[in-house]
């Protein structure tokens, strides 16, 4: 898990991680600046997605929206880059997608790799905190198993490595709602 | 033994089967057929655990009505299908449906907000949800592919399905 550690151990950790690279950066952004993302989606018009794979809602992509202009700006930030390539070994372009999900009671997604063209690194910056009873947790799998399960934890940016072998899922809502901006980077 | 309304109408049931391209039967057996095939039905499934296809159990079923066998043409193989909560079917490759006569007898009742219903889509992707509704047979001709919606929390019990399939 990533931490405030050195940012040799942040790539080790996410290299080496397992069932694939991931990492979790705690408290990736101050407290404000999360309630004012947090503030603003909710201001957004979310619609209902529901397929054999999923039922959700969605925002359209925020990539271009004012409100979110500060997260895209630091995406998009050279340091932002250099950070994720120390931390990950993989290069990233500016090029992200960004739109904000918002899952209520009975919500899921199941599980699917996120492959793609482009797709490099998948995120979720938690916007608030779910507890193992409540679920929501993003759940990364292993030859059909469940072997990481990580709770929305609100401030906190997961990431992970899109590849052939980045099985995950949302684990189904059961009470309560996971708001979150997710994504990805582009190569 | 199957309802006996829909025996004498035979002829219309292939009729609208042809013309629409699939047909649900509402109250398809009577009463006592209905409780020995759910009966019948208490052997242990296998559970199947992929989870990019699906995860849910199965077991073969031998079902032979000749009723059902008059309106489709030919003899159709049954196998039986369980999903509880958290088990799900979803489209893709593996899912992808030969051309074919595709049945689907609801042997439980359920409710759409829990989950576990079964969707048909057609080559240009429109859905046929089946019914949720128990002792109702969906035929369906030709279908591309299928799905079990995901059994969510809300869910009280096992969705059982029987499943039937016969090439053209």
């Amino acid at each position: 898990m990533l931490m405030a550690a050195s940012k040799t151990s942040h790539r080790v950790s996410f290299t080496t991680a397992k069932p694939f690279p991931y990492g979790v950066i705690s408290n990736f952004l101050p407290k404000d600046k999360i309630h004012q993302l947090l503030s603003s989606l909710k201001q957004e018009p979310f619609s209902l997605k529901d397929s054999d794979l999923f039922t959700l809602w969605q925002t359209g992509e925020l990539k271009e929206n004012p409100a979110f202009s500060l997260l895209i700006e630091k995406f998009q930030s050279k340091e932002w880059k250099q950070q994720i390539l120390e931390m990950t070994g993989i290069k990233i372009s500016s090029k992200i997608y960004l739109f904000g999900s918002l899952y209520r009671k009975t919500n899921h997604l199941l599980p699917h790799d996120d492959r793609l063209e482009g797709r490099k690194i998948a995120f979720i910056l938690f916007l608030n905190t779910l507890s193992e009873k409540e679920g929501g947790a993003l759940q990364l799998f292993q030859r059909n198993k469940v072997a990481k399960k990580i709770y929305p934890q609100q401030g906190s940016l997961a990431l992970f490595e899109v590849s052939e072998k980045s099985i995950h899922s949302i684990e189904e809502i059961h009470s309560g709602e996971r708001w979150a901006l997710t994504g990805w980077f582009y190569g | 033994m199957v309802n006996p309304w829909y025996v004498r109408k035979e002829q219309e049931i292939k009729s609208v089967l042809e013309r629409e391209g699939f047909i649900i039967l509402f109250d398809f057996l009577e009463k006592e057929e209905l409780k020995e095939l759910k009966r019948r039905k208490k052997s242990p499934a296998k559970k199947v655990n992929k989870v990019l296809q699906g995860v849910y159990a199965e077991s073969s079923f031998s079902w032979h009505d000749g009723f059902l066998q008059k309106i489709v043409g030919r003899r159709i193989p049954w196998k039986a299908m369980e999903f509880s909560r958290g088990d799900y079917l979803i489209r893709n490759d593996h899912t992808s449906l030969k051309k074919g006569t595709y049945a689907l007898f609801n042997l439980d009742e359920g409710d759409d907000i829990s989950g576990g219903y079964a969707v048909f889509l057609d080559a240009e992707g429109n859905h046929l949800r089946v019914p949720s509704t128990k002792n109702a047979l969906t035929i369906v001709k030709n279908p591309k592919s299928w799905y079990v919606k995901y059994v969510n929390c809300l869910s009280r019990g096992k969705r059982r399905f029987l499943m039937g399939s016969t090439r053209n």
